[in-house]
């Protein structure tokens, strides 16, 4: 046996798969959310896991530095990783949107858009034969349209209570989001074994939690 | 300011002395491999017409050539795919010669960017083989064992060759008529091995429920090789797909024998982006490194498209993601 490598996004989503992995029997027990270690392992199942920014995931689990990965869809679509991506874990759910002021008229003219999901914005726009000129930031995106800086944004929304009180309306609806478990594509063919039956017995309880909270 | 003249593009780097020798050493263990399988070295142009790789059905994606402009204002491309040249390359010059005709290349491949993380993403080289003119399984087992020695040969011990058949899946779909765009989705969500966005995709297909079945299960027929051949047999819905299988297990059985069990694997959810492949295909894995170090497969119809019909089948080893596999090993 080796060690299978889950890299995990520092943030939401890692105390929600710390604790879905204790409900396969796998338990980190010098993780709490306060700790600064990065590296946490559990030697009797071969797990280990490693903490590294959201949006790194990808890479890590692309470049096979991690065989699997847990990621937002969100980050995953922007990052356009070579990946398996291979269970909806059902939690972390939002939506990305575009969003602006109410009167906002999309197709009067080349929208500016301030966002922090650049290819995803370009992608949702081209598709559609419309063209924009996109605005990265990395933080505080309903801003941009209040201040002039863009038209409008593209963002995900969990309650929509921030861009309401920000005076900003969901326009349109791009597609839904929830946390994915990605798989290194050589880590699946060359440890087959040990990586699929780590899938089939976290299949088994994200069903059974589906069938328990539908 | 930055000095350009002191510092090279972004995807292409210098070789030092030390690399290039364990580059040129390991090049020559696998090219004298190729000698000894009675494969000729040959070579094609770096730069051709871009409308060889544009109007071939197929190719490699057109944003990712490295184009030119000629003095009359025709585009060229830098060489981005080996096999394209080497099939135009037989079907112009091989035309009358002995219908047989095996040859091997190590040359420079250039894409644009597709990994900004990979220090040789622009300029890298492949090794490879093309053997034309034999059809069937006998070829299939010389090419894929082909594979499996050259990798042996220059020391690497664990590794996996995973065989998929591009056919299985272009069979069933044949008789479905879906939008370009709709049948691109599912396909990525095949390769991807998306479940559940698969599942949602599907739903809304009007094709009968065999053909859900089938679409549904063709991601999963991946791993232990006799269940994969068991479920496969069981949800092809026409003749073609039967043969497909009783190929691909023949051709698995053959590389059994030869003692390669423990280097192989299945999976038919392999659909590869270079759909020029027509039936048995495969990648080469080393655990630890993310990428495959090995494509390879059958294309039968390539040669078609330069007025010259014969079978082929072939790989090609990423010889500068091999190093760095090796590098990681120790």
């Amino acid at each position: 046996m080796t060690y299978i490598n889950i890299a995990l996004g520092k943030g939401r989503l890692v105390d929600k798969t710390i604790s879905l992995l204790k409900e396969m029997g796998i338990d980190f027990c010098e993780y709490h959310s306060e700790s600064r270690k990065l590296i946490f392992e559990d030697p009797k199942n071969y797990i280990r896991i490693v903490l590294v920014k959201a949006v790194d995931v990808p890479t890590y689990v692309e470049k096979g530095a991690a065989d699997i990965g847990v990621v937002g869809k969100d980050t995953l679509l922007e990052s356009g990783a070579n990946v398996f991506e291979m269970v909806n874990l059902g939690f972390g759910n939002c939506k990305f949107v575009v969003a602006g002021c109410e009167q906002l008229n999309l197709y009067k003219k080349k929208l500016i858009v301030a966002t922090k999901y650049p290819n995803v914005a370009k992608k949702y726009f081209n598709q559609q034969g419309r063209s924009i000129e996109v605005i990265k930031l990395n933080g505080s995106v309903e801003l941009a349209p209040l201040v002039g800086l863009s038209d409008c944004i593209v963002d995900i929304v969990e309650t929509g209570t921030t861009l309401k009180e920000n005076g900003l309306k969901i326009l349109e609806e791009i597609c839904p989001i929830s946390a994915r478990l990605i798989v290194n594509k050589a880590s699946y063919k060359t440890n087959f074994q040990q990586v699929n039956t780590f899938l089939e017995k976290l299949q088994a309880i994200i069903n059974r939690l589906e069938v328990n909270n539908p | 300011m930055q000095l350009l003249s002191q510092i090279v593009p972004e995807g292409v780097t210098d070789l030092l002395a030390n690399d290039f020798d364990r580059k040129e050493q390991l090049t020559v263990k696998i090219k004298q491999l190729f000698r000894e399988n009675q494969f000729k070295q040959i070579q094609t142009p770096i730069f051709e017409y871009y409308d060889l790789f544009s109007e071939m059905k197929g190719t490699i994606e057109k944003d990712r050539m490295i184009k030119l402009i000629d003095t009359d204002g025709k585009i060229l491309v830098l060489r981005p795919d080996a096999t394209i040249p080497i099939a135009r390359m037989v079907a112009t010059n091989y035309k009358d010669a002995a219908p047989i005709q095996k040859f091997s290349y190590v040359t420079s491949i250039f894409r644009m960017n597709d990994d900004p993380q990979n220090v040789q993403s622009r300029e890298f080289t492949q090794a490879g083989v093309e053997l034309f003119g034999k059809a069937g399984i006998e070829a299939d087992v010389e090419v894929i064992s082909l594979a499996i020695e050259s990798l042996k040969q220059v020391g690497v011990k664990a590794f996996t060759i995973d065989i998929g058949q591009a056919n299985f899946y272009k069979a069933l779909m044949e008789p479905i008529d879906l939008p370009m765009e709709e049948m691109a989705v599912i396909e990525k969500l095949i390769e991807k091995k998306n479940f559940a966005e698969l599942t949602a995709a599907i739903g809304n297909l009007p094709i009968g429920m065999e053909y859900k079945q089938a679409l549904q299960t063709i991601p999963t027929l991946c791993g232990e090789p006799k269940r994969v051949l068991e479920q496969a047999w069981n949800i092809a819905v026409n003749n073609e797909m039967k043969a497909e299988i009783s190929q691909l297990k023949e051709v698995y059985g053959h590389l059994v024998a030869l003692g390669y069990e423990s280097y192989l694997s299945l999976d038919l959810g392999l659909i590869n982006h270079l759909n020029y492949y027509t039936s048995i295909i495969f990648q080469g894995y080393i655990p630890g490194f993310g990428k495959p170090v090995i494509l390879g497969g059958r294309y039968d119809s390539l040669t078609k498209q330069f007025g010259y019909d014969t079978k082929a089948t072939g790989f090609a080893i990423y010889i500068d993601d091999l190093m760095l596999a090796l590098h990681n090993i120790g």
